[in-house]
């Protein structure tokens, strides 16, 4: 079977801050369910300016996505550890 | 010269215009490609000057295209441009979420209404509506969403952008409105011959800054040099002198006329560079092709700034 690319949003809602939400454990269990599934960090930039939550029509800013190296789960790391890792794995991503 | 071509019928002259820039075109193309055979300093060059080649060729394809087929294509062309180039300026000036109201109200408001405008023929609405009431509504919309974090830088550069995007550029296609008492169909050679003279001012600027030496200030902007900006207006000159028998201009007055556009151009391509710089970005957009935007505010910055500052010599020289 080929491989799929599956995007998660772990902050699993929309926020209005500069940074993204503490992740939830859904990325955890799955990067420990599934451990040869290959984790991509990806920021895209601009996307909040787009349509902030609430609002009904976009505005047709341009935006870009970055990838990062990926990331796995470490056997003796434990799901707050993991999650905080992947966020400042995110984060890093982030243009200037 | 003049007389020749003044002699010409309207067609003829649309014809004549299409040979000279596709004919001056595929000349450069040939030209450069043939010598690039013979010498590998050419042959690098032309692997440089290669998207600037292309890119020559797009907007002049789209662009004559737009104006043979009359006023009306010409306004949407103008009306696209202007979409394009307030995206890559907006993405480059950081606006907060209160600020979302203000955008649709310059993207989906203002940009539309001032075409629209362009396309009624209501001159001196169209040159008020973003200086005098936008100047006014945008800060209100804004204001009235509670974010005052620095309210004013915000919104200054929201209202700045509007004006050099949507209001410059739609200038050019507002030179149709003008109604020159001896020849009113001419108006829309006008729109050739601002975009001519300060495209190929900008382009002579810029092979010229090539060639010449560079010399840049110590905080790494560009020092204006003074020889590609005369080499600019020589040709920008040039070539307005020797359209004059297509506009309504004696070719003193087409050659004054050249310079006025040149001049607003030149220097508001500079006023350009310095926000680019004060941003650390070598051009607008992104660098990705995949947004249609890459970088076309670069290519008509000037033609943004010319617009105003050559439509409003033409209403007061020739009372028009």
């Amino acid at each position: 079977m080929p491989a799929t690319p599956l995007f998660l949003f772990p902050e699993g809602t929309r926020g209005n801050a500069a940074l993204p939400q503490p992740f939830k454990a859904g990325l955890y269990n799955l990067a420990k369910q599934f451990p040869n599934v290959v984790l991509v960090p990806a920021w895209i930039d601009n996307i909040q300016r787009v349509m902030p939550k609430g609002e009904v029509v976009p505005v047709p800013v341009l935006c870009s996505v970055t990838f990062g190296k990926p990331i796995a789960l470490t056997f003796d790391e434990n799901r707050h550890d993991f999650l905080a890792r992947a966020r400042n794995a995110v984060i890093a991503l982030k243009t200037q | 010269m003049t007389s020749f071509i003044r002699a010409l019928s309207e067609s003829q002259q649309i014809g004549l215009m299409v040979v000279v820039i596709f004919g001056g075109l595929i000349a450069t193309h040939a030209v450069l490609v043939c010598r690039s055979a013979r010498y590998q300093s050419i042959a690098t060059s032309l692997r440089t000057d290669r998207p600037l080649l292309k890119r020559s060729w797009i907007m002049a394809l789209v662009f004559v295209l737009c104006w043979i087929l009359g006023s009306a294509w010409s306004t949407a062309l103008f009306l696209g441009l202007s979409f394009i180039a307030l995206r890559e300026f907006i993405t480059w000036s950081p606006t907060h979420r209160a600020d979302h109201r203000s955008l649709i109200l310059s993207f989906f408001i203002l940009l539309p209404l001032q075409y629209a405008l362009v396309w009624w023929g209501l001159l001196d609405v169209l040159t008020v509506l973003i200086p005098v009431y936008a100047f006014i509504a945008l800060p209100v919309l804004g204001a009235s969403q509670g974010d005052t974090v620095r309210f004013l830088d915000r919104n200054a550069k929201l209202h700045w952008g509007v004006m050099v995007c949507v209001f410059g550029l739609s200038h050019v296609p507002a030179l149709v409105i003008l109604d020159f008492e001896h020849s009113s169909t001419r108006s829309l050679f006008l729109v050739m011959f601002l975009v001519l003279v300060v495209q190929s001012c900008m382009l002579a600027q810029h092979l010229a800054a090539k060639r010449l030496a560079r010399h840049t200030l110590p905080n790494g902007l560009r020092v204006f040099q003074w020889r590609p900006w005369l080499v600019g207006m020589f040709v920008g000159g040039l070539v307005g002198a020797l359209m004059a028998g297509m506009t309504p201009f004696k070719p003193g007055e087409a050659l004054a006329m050249a310079w006025i556009a040149c001049v607003g151009g030149t220097l508001g391509h500079r006023v350009m560079a310095a926000i680019k710089h004060d941003k650390g970005i070598q051009r607008w957009g992104r660098l990705s092709g995949t947004t249609g935007a890459t970088g076309l505010l670069d290519r008509i910055d000037a033609l943004c700034f010319a617009a105003p500052v050559f439509l409003h010599a033409l209403r007061w020289y020739f009372d028009v």
